[in-house]
């Protein structure tokens, strides 16, 4: 664990140290590595300039809330990432888990119900199967990256139009006939976007329970990441898989596992989401993973595989979620929304490229 | 105990190196052939890329603030006197319109929806999207 102070302390000495020239190539160094920093604080005292609203009490527990949602999925991929690979298929796979989450999870005096003779069905039950199918489009993935090194993008590429597929065709079967799901259970709802913290403070702070539970993923995550061998067997395989295969490391597990535990997370994402949006149709979960691929790459996690830490992902999401939200309350029309977080996508890469690039 | 595990660039080996990058492909160049000046001149590129696309990032979010105007609110009083609409900006609270009157009723409170479930609240609800008010009447 780095310790934050001693290492500023390091840094100014080295600083110190130098002279003329190199302190000028420190400074550059500094000023670009870090320029998606600098240019998030810009941007949030501009937009605070053209509308206060931005650094409210709302607005601020909604970006806490939206970073919690897109937190899980992000810390998934952020594997598959570490691992010199991507994952095409999140988003479609959170459509499917969604799906079946709320299918299962209809109240019994709704008009459409999908499972029409379906009573109550334990809430922990549908998170199990939910994290079960999630599983499975992972183990899927990982099986064909890992036993025939396929590439992963194409794996999941396939893989997102078969989930899509089977989504659609379990939108259109039990008489739905793709009609969108709503009209969730209250005691569903309540445990998800209720506000147990809205209770404690007495309705001062409205912070939904996902929030809560997204951090008791992220504690997860970080253990499997970093106190486990699988963890480190994880980076290693990332780092250079041939030498971590001469080294003992079972190189077709770890990519498996790591593949497997990324669908996990997409179908607690699904569970979540179902209830959070409240309404569902086969889109829901589209272009997920754009979001959670670009907010690891803002976070650290490098596409030449094997580096990335669970504190970069957060701070990646929370970052991207800033920016997205802020965007609308700088009322910039949707058009040019897509391209400023292409040219931020951009960005972070070209980063990404000459933190490598420029690597003594 | 943990072993440095060498990057690929640096192993000499003869075996096959698989290497997936995001398309399949190795995205980014190898450093191993690169002597001193190559190194130095794709450092550069990439320097000024970042500095190009950082710029490009601030000029776009500059030049598109603003380009979708505020959010409007409009009022259906449903029968009662006129109310005009309001342009808020997004994350604003809605002021309440005054004076709105229908003979015989009285105004219960406004809502998303004409049944009137779910009130308004004036004093802390934001405004994310174009939205209509309904006003609720009771019959005096």
């Amino acid at each position: 664990m780095n310790n934050p102070v001693k290492s500023l302390r390091q840094t100014s000495e080295r600083y110190k140290a130098m002279d003329g020239k190199d302190r000028r190539a420190f400074i550059v160094d500094t000023l670009l590595n870090n320029a998606i920093y600098i240019i998030l604080i810009v941007f949030v005292i501009f937009t605070y300039t053209r509308n206060s609203n931005i650094i409210s009490k709302s607005s601020i527990i909604n970006i806490i809330s939206l970073t919690a949602s897109s937190l899980p999925m992000a810390l998934g991929i952020g594997g598959c990432i570490v691992l010199t690979g991507t994952d095409l298929s999140a988003g479609r796979t959170v459509g499917l888990t969604a799906a079946i989450s709320a299918t299962l999870l209809q109240s019994l005096t709704t008009a459409n119900k999908f499972f029409t003779d379906l009573g109550e069905v334990p809430l922990l039950l549908v998170l199990l199967i939910a994290l079960l199918v999630g599983g499975l489009v992972g183990l899927v993935n990982g099986f064909f990256v890992a036993r025939f090194q396929l590439h992963p993008f194409i794996v999941t590429l396939a893989t997102q139009l078969i989930v899509y597929g089977i989504c659609l065709l379990y939108y259109m079967s039990h008489d739905n006939n793709g009609q969108s799901i709503s009209g969730l259970s209250d005691a569903y709802k309540n445990a998800i976007t209720g506000s147990v913290i809205s209770k404690l403070t007495g309705g001062a702070l409205v912070i939904p329970n996902y929030v809560i539970y997204a951090v008791i993923v992220l504690i997860v995550m970080w253990f499997i990441w970093n106190k486990t061998t699988f963890g480190k067997n994880m980076f290693a395989v990332g780092s250079n898989a041939e030498a971590a295969n001469v080294s003992g490391v079972n190189v077709f597990f770890t990519t498996l596992m790591v593949h497997t535990l990324a669908g996990i997370t997409y179908g607690y994402t699904g569970f979540i989401e179902a209830a959070r949006i409240g309404s569902n149709t086969a889109n829901t979960g589209l272009n997920y993973e754009c979001d959670a691929i670009a907010a690891c790459v803002i976070g650290g996690v490098s596409f030449v595989g094997g580096t990335g830490t669970i504190g970069g992902v957060v701070l990646g999401v929370f970052l991207l979620r800033i920016i997205f939200v802020g965007l609308n309350f700088l009322s910039v029309s949707g058009n040019m929304q897509y391209i400023i977080k292409g040219a931020i996508i951009l960005l972070a890469c070209s980063i990404d490229m000459r933190k490598y690039l420029t690597r003594k | 105990m943990s072993e440095q595990i060498p990057r690929e660039e640096e192993r000499e080996s003869s075996s096959p190196q698989r290497r997936y990058g995001l398309f399949g492909v190795s995205t980014y160049p190898k450093k191993s052939g690169m002597d001193d000046a190559q190194r130095r001149s794709m450092g550069r590129w990439s320097s000024a890329l970042v500095a190009v696309m950082a710029a490009l990032v601030l000029i776009l979010v500059i030049v598109g603030a603003g380009s979708s105007g505020g959010l409007t609110v409009t009022f259906d009083t449903q029968g009662g006197s006129a109310a005009e609409s309001q342009s808020v900006p997004y994350g604003g609270i809605v002021e309440e319109p005054e004076d709105v009157v229908r003979p015989g009723y009285t105004l219960v409170c406004w809502s998303l929806y004409p049944d009137g479930s779910e009130a308004w609240d004036f004093s802390s609800d934001t405004v994310e999207e174009g939205i209509t008010l309904y006003a609720v009447w009771a019959e005096e």
